[in-house]
């Protein structure tokens, strides 16, 4: 007896790794019927009527036998609607109505897309990751819709060779009549401008000099920072400067932000790799599965979406208190460890934490004039609601206040010839220097290269280059600010960041004073 | 009633309060009847004859007794007889005796050698009043009372002058009334503490309340060091509608009233009125016309009080003396700020408290440059940071 049967190679997301999926048809004897099977979810079980209605308005005819697919490996679970296109292939193929090109070698092409009713193909999500899957497997040719063309071959290597298709007709034909020549398009289209909108320029922020300042060591030493300040201060239209002046991304960083950026579905048909930086400032409702990430099949949340980039949180103290304790481990591993009953995953989440929040109830404050009527004590209460582990690894603190009259003016009409303030371009040069410096101290210490947000090692002082008579004096704040060795750890590693931004060598004891000003200090009420 | 003597001579004066208010007697009356009894268990065994005797006792040769005294001065003694008679009452008195003795707290009647003969002036004067603390005869000799008051929130300002005339009165031995609220009173209380002084802080709740909360470390010092008082028996708490009445002790107390700071719609303001009622002198320290902190202190002043720039101005209007100063001038620790550039930070802070923004906008230096001077002196305790605004310290007012 004939064997009716046909075999299609097709790849899913699993967190934001691709994975190979083989997919088989046979055509058995019996009343006339069509399953899918493997862990599909709703989306591939009512791709059946999708892929029956495309196959009848293609032209052909939906074979009218017991029809069996599976999804292969079977035990894991899968969703979407990218395998429409792979399985209405394989029924052509089995049912002999589509016969294989002998430029194809024997070897299957790999394909996905969702069909629509009359046949054509749409977009979906992750090409990006999926591509690299059959990249890997060492496929020679896939079938891709047209609109995810580019997407799919910003990820793959030369030798896959890439064909988009408009309708399943289009893909039958490839299949009959071999592939079709690649266009001269670039293998790797220019990079996209960035994932968000541009960054605001930092030369728009003005009368807040020392959360600028704070700003640019956040940046300048991957450093986690803290903005207590009144509603209207500017918090996020400060924190929103920061991918402006961060240094652009790395060729194989960008890899890696593209990677997870269409895992989580956020670039459907964009081309090319990420550039910039991440910017992500979720809500003060967030949950914890939305920023950790997870689901069957699991997905990247928040943390890993702001990998490489900056993770905004305003309204800390609003934020539900086992929110703010998952911020711990990224912090800590940057990465995040996914442990659910089907899989254990580990996420990239190395991102730069900036935190904002009210100084107190109303907010005020910081602000001047007496309107502020918290007491101290419900500031206390207000301030307590940051979990002491958190503020512990947060490295810089800033107060913000509203900006002057005259200041909000400058705001929208900059002045041209300013001397005063640098624009986020030559912030950025200064920042990139910074981090070669620390880059390069690493390496000198036979140690990846870390920022020094992250540099970690008992002997901190030493490795750092921090001078006994600095250290004296750091002693000394220690002692008179009660600071905790966590604490005292924050504030060499941010002497030493300030010092290479001055691309100083040496440590002295202005940069370690400086230092000191960004100190957390929650009760400022001081004894005069 | 097997109790120990002491508890139930508390207990009398508990109950004779009690009477006194239920009766309306008077405060002449009350202390006709404690004065001429040690002894307060004594007046549970006097007889209706008794009373009278007691009632009709002349303390003074002017006094001359009518027949219609007489007649109401029976009657009293019977409602007097009846009320002290009255068990539940008795009961309710011993229980809280009990507690008093418990936690440290000596009733005092106003008839007592040691109750604030100050009090005696006014209409409303306690029958009783509940101390905390062992200091109080020490504090009761020829040492003047003044009382500083002033705004909850106060500004950097308000914080300078509390802590300046304080030390001021301090050094001149004057004890120092305060409510023990939050912001003035506080510093006031603090101040007095730090510089040995003698400080009498008034509550208007029962002691076992520490009111506000964060003060719970003051009040206990203060039990030890100071003393404070309160009208209340434990028990009762801090409710709004007292804290007026607690007011017309606080200026009461003393012979004079010092406003530090006071914005013009302030609890600051039915304090300064009692005084004017008592008969006391009211200081009141001018401030800035630039905000409205201190908008109340003008208008006292307005109204007549005498401005307050330093400790003297009490002294000499009140003809109060100058008591032995007890304690060192501040010293000065030697380290001085020389680098032009960290003068220039406390020049300018010597006219008022600045953000690090402005003093940023300030200095001719580039921000971070600021920054690292501004860490350098507070570290060295020349400036502090409140409310992210920074101000000098004593230190660093007497600097250059």
């Amino acid at each position: 007896m004939h064997l009716k049967y046909g075999r299609f190679s097709s790849a899913a997301i699993h967190g934001i790794e691709g994975i190979l999926i083989e997919i088989e048809v046979a055509l058995l004897p019996g009343l006339p019927s069509f399953e899918i099977v493997g862990l599909g979810d709703s989306a591939i079980r009512e791709s059946r009527n999708r892929i029956k209605a495309a196959i009848k308005n293609s032209g052909f005819a939906f074979p009218p036998s017991r029809v069996t697919a599976s999804l292969a490996p079977a035990w894991m679970r899968k969703e979407g609607s990218a395998f429409d296109l792979p399985l209405a292939l394989s029924i052509l193929l089995a049912s002999g109505q589509v016969q294989l090109h002998a430029s194809f070698n024997e070897q299957l092409p790999g394909a996905f897309g969702e069909l629509g009713l009359d046949g054509t193909i749409r977009p979906i999500p992750g090409v990006f990751n999926r591509t690299a899957a059959i990249n890997q497997a060492a496929l020679r040719h896939l079938l891709v819709p047209a609109d995810n063309v580019a997407e799919a071959r910003t990820s793959a290597s030369a030798e896959l060779i890439i064909a988009g298709t408009w309708t399943l007709t289009d893909s039958a034909q490839i299949l009959s009549q071999g592939m079709p020549l690649e266009s001269d398009e670039p293998m790797h289209p220019p990079a996209r401008a960035a994932l968000a909108d541009k960054a605001p320029d930092i030369r728009m922020i003005q009368g807040q000099a020392k959360a600028v300042r704070a700003l640019t060591l956040a940046a300048a030493g991957w450093h986690p920072l803290l903005m207590l300040g009144s509603p209207g201060s500017g918090k996020t239209a400060l924190a929103s400067t920061l991918p402006g002046i961060l240094p652009p991304l790395a060729p194989d960083e960008a890899r890696m932000v593209t990677k997870i950026h269409s895992a989580a579905n956020r670039m459907v048909g964009q081309p090319g790799l990420v550039s910039e930086r991440p910017f992500l400032a979720p809500h003060a409702g967030v949950t914890r599965h939305a920023l950790t990430g997870g689901g069957s099949p699991p997905v990247p949340g928040l943390f890993s979406l702001s990998h490489l980039g900056v993770l905004f949180l305003d309204e800390l103290t609003q934020l539900d208190s086992s929110v703010i304790d998952m911020l711990r481990q990224p912090l800590e591993d940057r990465e995040i460890h996914l442990s659910r009953m089907r899989y254990n995953l580990v996420l990239p989440a190395d991102f730069l934490l900036v935190a904002a929040a009210n100084p107190c109830r109303c907010g005020e404050y910081f602000e001047p004039g007496q309107r502020c009527h918290c007491t101290p004590d419900s500031v206390a209460r207000h301030l307590g609601k940051i979990s002491g582990p958190l503020l512990d690894r947060l490295d810089l603190a800033v107060e913000v206040r509203r900006p002057a009259p005259d200041d909000l003016i400058k705001t929208v009409q900059p002045r041209s010839g300013d001397q005063e303030s640098v624009s986020s371009p030559q912030l950025r040069q200064k920042i990139a220097a910074a981090w070669q410096i620390q880059a390069d101290r690493c390496r000198a210490l036979g140690m990846a290269p870390v920022l020094n947000g992250r540099f970690e090692d008992p002997d901190l002082a030493g490795l750092l280059a921090i001078p006994p008579a600095v250290l004296r004096l750091a002693g000394h704040a220690a002692e008179r600010y009660h600071l905790s060795v966590r604490s005292y750890q924050k504030l060499l590693r941010v002497t030493r960041t300030i010092a290479d931004l001055d691309a100083s060598a040496e440590v002295t004891m202005e940069h370690l004073a400086e230092a000191l000003g960004y100190r957390i200090n929650l009760f400022p009420e001081g004894q005069l | 009633m097997e109790q120990p003597n002491d508890v139930m001579n508390l207990a009398m004066a508990i109950h004779l309060t009690h009477c006194q208010r239920t009766l309306n007697l008077r405060h002449a009356e009350l202390r006709k009847l404690t004065n001429s009894c040690p002894d307060l268990t004594q007046l549970m065994q006097l007889d209706h004859d008794g009373l009278i005797g007691l009632l009709t006792r002349k303390e003074d040769d002017r006094e001359e007794s009518s027949s219609g005294d007489r007649i109401r001065i029976q009657a009293q003694a019977f409602a007097i007889h009846q009320a002290l008679q009255d068990s539940q009452s008795q009961q309710a008195a011993i229980a809280l005796a009990r507690q008093c003795a418990h936690l440290a707290i000596k009733p005092v009647l106003s008839g007592d050698p040691h109750f604030p003969e100050a009090l005696h002036d006014l209409n409303t004067c306690p029958a009783l009043l509940y101390v905390r603390g062992s200091r109080l005869p020490d504090m009761l000799g020829s040492f003047p009372w003044v009382t500083v008051i002033g705004t909850r929130r106060p500004t950097v300002y308000g914080q300078k002058v509390t802590r300046k005339i304080t030390r001021g009165l301090c050094q001149g031995g004057a004890v120092i009334v305060s409510g023990l609220a939050r912001g003035i009173d506080t510093l006031a209380h603090q101040t007095a503490l730090k510089n040995q002084g003698l400080t009498v802080g008034v509550i208007a709740s029962g002691h076992d309340y520490d009111y506000p909360p964060e003060n719970a470390d003051l009040i206990a010092e203060m039990a030890e060091r100071g003393v404070i008082l309160s009208e209340h028996p434990p028990g009762v708490p801090p409710v709004r509608q007292n804290f007026p009445a607690r007011n017309r002790l606080l200026s009461g107390l003393s012979k004079a009233v010092a406003v530090m700071e006071a914005a013009q719609k302030s609890g600051t303001l039915i304090t300064t009125t009692y005084a004017a009622d008592q008969n006391r002198d009211v200081f009141a320290v001018p401030g800035s016309i630039l905000d409205q902190a201190s908008a109340g202190c003008h208008q006292l002043i307005r109204d007549g009080a005498h401005v307050l720039e330093s400790s003297d101005d009490i002294f000499q209007i009140c003809g109060l003396e100058r008591q032995l100063s007890w304690f060192e001038p501040l010293r000065p620790t030697g380290i001085e700020p020389k680098d032009g550039a960290l003068s220039q930070i406390i020049q300018a802070l010597r006219i008022q408290s600045l953000t690090m923004d402005e003093l940023a906008a300030e200095i001719p230096a580039p921000a971070q440059e600021t920054i690292a001077r501004v860490a350098l002196l507070e570290l060295q305790g020349y400036l502090v940071a409140s409310r992210g605004r920074y101000a000098l310290t004593e230190l660093g007012d007497s600097s250059i």
